[in-house]
């Protein structure tokens, strides 16, 4: 199959015989083999487990079984268990860790669906991180450009997805670590509701904050693998007991019936995400404008709280080899170990007011949308950009929109949109009431079907 | 309104100790930049006022 193909195709191929998962898997570790040098995606590789897997794909396959994701390679942000790999969380600490005893719960899922996991993605240090960057294991790059940052914590899920590794990645999202990488790397991103996927089997970062979800090419791609990875799991104490809710079957509905505002005030940007947001409006008629009270509130509250829970959970490692830290990451941890208490205790109580009043906005609409990132992808290296005319740093500044979504666990689906003269993509945020992901992703295939998202993999990495 | 921040140095050599902390002279920089940026986010979450009775959201639940 070629570095192009849909999950559906895939599918499709190997569910009816057509195709062989095995096929799949060896064309999958050729382009690997051939790319991922210079794209610094995967960290470990698992060709003969990935080819054991296949052959009992096929087998099965063979034997009449449906599986919805048959043969559909994909890879894990490398905090995800994998069963004999220590999970390294982007780390040199973790890798002394015994190697896990089992996958993560959503590599279980997706498997269990037909997909083939082909191995571990480049992360940011412990997910502390909006770059991509590693000083371990280098930096995952922009497909698009590789000077570029791909964006992070999930930088070697976006490189791999953007540059026709695999059609599909997993991710993690604390403050915008799927929706920073999908916006710059030009993915179809889904971030679902606190609560929707089970964490079980993956390193932590600030556990009230943390969530799961996919990067893919498609809407439709990624709605395949969301379905796939549905379902209460009691090992993830933060699980809410839902209903398996699909959302394929409901994405061709797009955006009609919809009410759809677009953040106003905070969300407003620089010229790049100002003009990318009118174009979006003028494709999906929204003329309404809505303001998100308090959002910078809301960004500083989540702010603080991952310094300090971060920093608790690393308080251990922090003490015994700080060296042994990206520096970065480190300095950030060490001051968050050191905030007073009554500074999060505040942040964790605004957290329910914010909550209480975007709450009410979704009495009025159904989806908001607002920039997923302030500025298109920046250099590998660069320290600082301007933001509001203002010169500030580029690390914590790639999450200012992402942040005060996140903070309150709404769900967000990233369609990337490409502006003629630009060399570079920027993503909007759909984003939704609690347990609403099909409003987020229907507005995301609107935005698809009328040509102005688009996910296509890299020039120079798709095959002819 | 500008914030008046606080001595860093003071702030890093009264609570490492605490924290069983070992700042090293090379890392102490980048500490008080965090330091800063944190003290810079407090204040503008200090602009909210929120009523005695807001409960926590430590896990939330959406």
């Amino acid at each position: 199959m070629k570095s192009t193909a849909s999950i559906a195709e895939i599918a499709k191929a190997v569910g009816s015989g057509e195709v062989t998962a095995h096929s799949v898997v060896m064309d999958t570790f050729g382009r690997i083999e051939a790319n991922n040098e210079r794209l610094g995606a995967f960290t470990d590789l698992l060709k003969d487990r990935a080819i054991a897997r296949a052959t009992t794909i096929d087998a099965e396959i063979q034997a009449g079984k449906k599986l919805p994701l048959a043969g559909v390679p994909f890879g894990a942000k490398n905090l995800f268990d994998i069963a004999w790999l220590p999970t390294r969380a982007g780390s040199k600490i973790n890798r002394e860790r015994p190697p896990a005893k089992a996958d993560a719960a959503l590599i279980k899922r997706l498997e269990a669906a037909g997909a083939i996991c082909v191995g571990a993605l480049n992360m940011g240090e412990y997910a502390y991180d909006f770059t991509g960057e590693n000083v371990h294991d280098g930096p995952s790059r922009n497909p698009h450009d590789l000077a570029h940052m791909s964006g992070g914590s999930s930088g070697g899920s976006a490189s791999a997805v953007a540059g026709g590794l695999v059609p599909l990645s997993l991710c993690s999202d604390t403050n915008g670590s799927i929706r920073v990488p999908a916006s710059l790397c030009g993915l179809f991103g889904l971030k679902p509701t606190y609560g929707r996927l089970s964490r079980h089997g993956t390193f932590p970062f600030v556990a009230s904050l943390d969530h799961l979800g996919p990067l893919a090419r498609s809407v439709e791609d990624l709605a395949m693998g969301y379905d796939a990875m549905q379902g209460f799991d009691e090992e993830d104490p933060a699980m809410v007991r839902r209903p398996l809710e699909p959302v394929a079957g409901r994405l061709e509905r797009g955006s009609a019936g919809l009410r759809i505002a677009v953040a106003d005030g905070y969300f407003v940007g620089d010229a790049g995400p100002r003009e990318m947001m009118e174009y979006v409006a003028g494709k999906l008629d929204v003329t309404r404008k809505i303001i998100i009270p308090d959002a910078q509130a809301a960004r500083a509250a989540a702010f603080i709280i991952t310094m300090v829970e971060g920093a608790s959970l690393h308080l251990d490692r922090l003490r015994a080899r700080p060296q042994d830290f990206d520096p970065a990451v480190r300095d950030r941890l060490l001051a968050g170990a050191m905030l007073p208490g009554a500074w999060v205790e505040k942040a964790q109580k605004f957290r329910r007011v914010y909550r209480d009043a975007v709450m009410k906005l979704f009495e009025e609409v159904d989806v908001i949308l607002a920039p997923a990132t302030p500025m298109r992808a920046p250099m590998l290296g660069q320290q600082t950009a301007m933001f509001g005319g203002v010169e500030m740093p580029v690390r914590p500044n790639l999450g200012i929109f992402t942040q005060p979504i996140s903070f309150i666990g709404l769900p967000v689906a990233v369609a990337p949109i490409w502006i003629e003269g630009h060399k570079l993509p920027l993503g909007v945020q759909a984003i939704a009431a609690p347990w609403r992901e099909d409003f987020a992703l229907r507005v995301a295939r609107q935005l698809e079907k009328v040509g102005a998202a688009k996910a296509p993999v890299a020039r120079g990495f798709a095959d002819a | 309104m500008s914030v008046k921040l606080p001595d860093f140095d003071q702030w890093i050599d009264a609570m490492a100790p605490v924290q069983r902390l070992d700042i090293a002279a090379e890392h102490r920089p980048g500490v008080k930049a965090n330091l800063k940026t944190a003290a810079k986010m407090v204040a503008l979450l200090d602009k909210v006022s929120i009523k005695d009775d807001a409960e926590a959201a430590p896990v939330y639940r959406a």
